[in-house]
């Protein structure tokens, strides 16, 4: 049987401390094609800290 | 820089609530096509990621896999009596108003067929907060979901705020009743 592909969706807000981390983690546990959508609520200035080094070229989409 | 085109972000301009940050990926995630399950979860590690490949294997053959605390197996780490007796007490009180066999309603932890969400009328949902996977939950089920819940340990966040308020244990209240008055479609009654 065909595994499954997932999409794992993670809401932020105030969670700038984690979400490299926990990417990271992720990676380690899924398939590499498992893609990660990150929806992000929190103050744009603390935004580009974090995705500056890890964001595709889909960032830009709303 | 290196970059990651497996990762995307979305970016919302404030904090426009749980419900329509879910429904905004959720629609994206199926225009997009090519996944056949999309996971939920919180991003300060009090969902495991260790966790994600059990749920995800569930949804082999369930529409719905709810990574659940209150199911045999599962378990809470760090709550203190009141936040649990909240949790607990609130699920049990959802899940008798709406009739949805869940026992952890309230998990931002799970697993859905994109097959499934599809014909799920998630968009009509108004609930911004954790009622959000009530509603959500329930809509699933009055469709006829084949539903799952996987036992996971919930270990409360180590950094940030806990996002409970009180204008989210309002609507915590409220919410149930009027999904239970709601038809299996979502739409109101008349």
């Amino acid at each position: 049987m065909r595994a499954m592909k997932a999409r794992i969706v993670i809401p932020t807000f105030d969670e700038r401390e984690t979400i490299g981390s926990l990417i990271v983690a992720l990676r380690r546990w899924l398939p590499p094609d498992t893609g990660l959508l990150i929806v992000d609520d929190g103050p744009p200035t603390e935004r580009v800290s974090w995705c500056a080094t890890s964001c595709g070229p889909t960032r830009a989409w709303r | 820089m290196r970059t990651d085109a497996r990762l995307a972000l979305i970016e919302r301009t404030g904090k426009q609530g749980l419900g329509t940050a879910y429904q905004t990926a959720f629609r994206r995630v199926l225009a997009e096509g090519g996944d056949d399950c999309i996971v939920t979860m919180d991003a300060d590690f009090s969902h495991d990621p260790a966790a994600v490949p059990a749920l995800i294997a569930a949804a082999a053959d369930h529409d719905l896999v709810v990574g659940s605390r209150y199911t045999t197996g599962g378990a809470i780490s760090n709550w203190h009596p009141g936040r649990r007796l909240l949790s607990v007490g609130g699920n049990h009180y959802a899940r008798l108003i709406t009739r949805t066999p869940i026992r952890d309603l309230t998990s931002g932890f799970s697993c859905m067929r994109t097959d499934f969400l599809a014909r799920v009328p998630f968009g009509e949902v108004r609930a911004r907060g954790y009622a959000w996977w009530i509603a959500l939950r329930t809509l699933f089920h009055r469709r006829g979901a084949r539903i799952a819940e996987v036992p996971i340990t919930f270990v409360e966040r180590r950094l940030g705020r806990s996002k409970m308020s009180s204008n989210i244990v309002y609507e915590g209240l409220i919410e149930p009743w009027r999904i239970s008055r709601r038809r299996s479609d979502g739409s109101p009654r008349g």
